[in-house]
């Protein structure tokens, strides 16, 4: 589905990314790991055509990044940034609507399509009673929900996300993951998801990748790759595993 | 429910737009009656209207009338998009320099008398400036090919204040020029033409274009640079030409008719206090509305007022409390 050849970025002064090649098979959820300032987020938006300037090579479903136009990366991935700020107070209503843009052509109506995927995922991650709310007026949790669904509704089969669940409840962080793994299981949805909590990581990831001061020093199948010596290799901190039936924990201490 | 308030205030604003004209042709030192005026609007014969009723309302009236109109959509749009683009409630019309640009290249050629395009010198010389000062400033914004609101917005106060210093020293060495100068800064819609009809119609008629074309785009502007980019908007290139679209549009507004404050900023606010916060019915209304708003501003000052006042204070005299009102009692708590 995508994969990288040597991807590097650097700011003034700095190199953040630092040669990255990284191969992200379709219909399987990843976590991408690693401390603050590790480039986590960066890489992200490398994928997601959202940073230029990067020299290396990725390819999305068999074509370079680079002959997508803006529209056309759209219909393919969908992101969900870490936090969503907005001083316009459209409807979250509005908000769900502009997820269809990609798909939509100039002037046109939104079709009946458009109509039931919005009122699926309305339904699905329970937006029912938020929609004729200002977004300006929700609680930063209730936003990041709709931000969510926007990204859902764009229905594309590659959905990026950045620490997306950190400010929801454990309700809904661990409910919209659910939703999110449930649509890589039935839909063959590709997910890659920044983490910081190893549990989430270890409850819905088929695969972590570790990263460390802008490169990938640990990847692979989350049962092998999460692993208290791994972490204590990226992060410096020691952790406890602890299993029941088919659940995995990991709880990290000094 | 939203969508038939805004059908409401669109078919509203545009009856009242029509009923403007007539009315205020109507009204002046001669005054006429309005179904006079809608003959003469129509070019209907009728024995008992002179020739000099005729002239007057055509040639004078109309003209003013029309253009007052025009500007109040150009600026209203203009800041409508500007907010929306800047992602910034503050922004108007003027934000990027387009004004101190204008002021400067109008009061430079009242000082110099120059005169090389006759009775459209000033305007072209206000309108060549103010592209001067938005080239300058998109220049100094991009870095690496990007831009982004906040180093649009200081970029235009550095630029704007460069040539309000230029504006300040011509009126310190203009002598008797001053009074024109300040009286060009105020604003006026008196002795406009039908050439200036057309060509700020025109100027903003292709701008209501570029907008509508866009408003999708803008709507999801401000949502973000990375929602943006994530939803398949190319934020870059919309940007660009959205600025560049509303500012030449105020420009054009500005060297017709001087500076006229306030307009740009309050009527975008009100509109989406009344229909919302869609871009795409924005502009719609807000070419209604500002066009409504503007015309009976220029209406109070030449008509209802015993002497005429300029109508880049009255704007602001008016505008200024009014807002204040609005935003005490609707706008505030956290919202636009």
């Amino acid at each position: 589905m995508i994969n990288t050849k040597d991807i590097k970025y650097s700011v003034p002064g700095m190199d953040i990314i630092k040669g990255v090649d990284i191969h992200i098979k379709k219909g399987k959820f990843y976590g991408i790991l690693g401390p603050n300032g590790s480039g986590k987020t960066t890489l992200l938006d490398i994928l997601a055509g959202i940073i230029e300037g990067y020299s290396g090579d990725i390819d999305i479903d068999g074509k370079s990044i680079g002959k997508y136009s803006k529209k056309e990366l759209a219909k393919v991935l969908a992101l969900v940034p870490q936090n969503f700020d907005t001083t316009f107070p459209f409807s979250v209503e509005e908000v769900l609507e502009m997820g269809r843009y990609p798909h939509k052509k100039k002037f046109s109506y939104g079709s009946r399509d458009d109509k039931k995927i919005i009122d699926d995922v309305v339904d699905e991650l329970e937006l029912k009673d938020m929609l004729s709310k200002k977004v300006t007026d929700l609680s930063g949790g209730e936003r990041q929900r709709v931000v969510f669904g926007k990204a859902l509704i764009q229905d594309t089969q590659l959905l990026f996300l950045d620490e997306s669940t950190s400010n929801l409840d454990p309700y809904y962080a661990h409910s919209l993951l659910t939703k999110v793994r449930g649509r890589v299981d039935d839909r063959g949805l590709t997910v890659i998801s920044v983490f910081h909590d190893f549990n989430l990581a270890s409850l819905y990831c088929d695969e972590v990748i570790f990263i460390k001061e802008g490169k990938v020093v640990k990847s692979g199948e989350t049962p092998h790759t999460l692993t208290p010596e791994n972490i204590k290799y990226v992060f410096n901190v020691n952790s406890k595993m602890m299993e029941d039936e088919n659940r995995k924990f990991v709880i990290p201490y000094m | 429910m939203e969508k038939q308030r805004f059908r409401g205030w669109l078919i509203g604003g545009a009856l009242l737009l029509f009923m403007s004209v007539l009315i205020y042709s109507s009204m002046g030192y001669m005054k006429l009656p309005v179904k006079d005026v809608f003959k003469i609007v129509l070019g209907i014969e009728d024995p008992n209207i002179t020739e000099m009723q005729t002239f007057i309302v055509r040639e004078v009236r109309l003209p003013r009338i029309i253009v007052s109109m025009i500007a109040g959509a150009a600026l209203s749009l203009s800041g409508l998009v500007f907010q929306g683009v800047l992602l910034n409630p503050l922004a108007d019309p003027y934000t990027l320099g387009i004004s101190a640009g204008a002021s400067f290249g109008a009061a430079l050629g009242i000082i110099l008398g120059l005169t090389f395009l006759g009775s459209f010198t000033i305007p072209v010389m206000a309108f060549v400036f103010s592209l001067i000062s938005l080239w300058t400033v998109m220049k100094m914004a991009s870095f690496s090919g990007k831009i982004n609101s906040i180093s649009l917005i200081l970029s235009g106060v550095i630029v704007g204040s460069f040539f309000s210093a230029g504006l300040s020293f011509t009126k310190y060495i203009a002598g008797d020029d001053v009074a024109s100068i300040v009286f060009w800064l105020m604003g006026s819609f008196s002795s406009k033409t039908w050439p200036e009809v057309y060509i700020l119609g025109g100027f903003t008629f292709l701008g209501i274009l570029v907008f509508l074309y866009f408003g999708d785009e803008l709507n999801i502007l401000t949502l973000g640079e990375k929602n943006a980019i994530a939803m398949g908007v190319d934020t870059n290139k919309v940007r660009r030409i959205l600025l560049v679209t509303a500012s030449v549009v105020s420009a054009v507004s500005v060297s017709v008719c001087g500076i006229i404050g306030f307009v740009g900023l309050i009527v975008p606010h009100l509109m989406r206090f009344l229909v919302g916060t869609d871009n795409k019915r924005l502009t719609l209304i807000c070419t209604l509305w500002g066009a409504v708003i503007l015309a009976a501003a220029d209406n109070m000052v030449r008509a209802v007022l015993p002497n005429e006042i300029p109508i880049g204070i009255m704007t602001s005299l008016l505008g200024a409390p009014f807002f204040a009102f609005i935003f005490r009692s609707k706008l505030g708590r956290g919202r636009l």
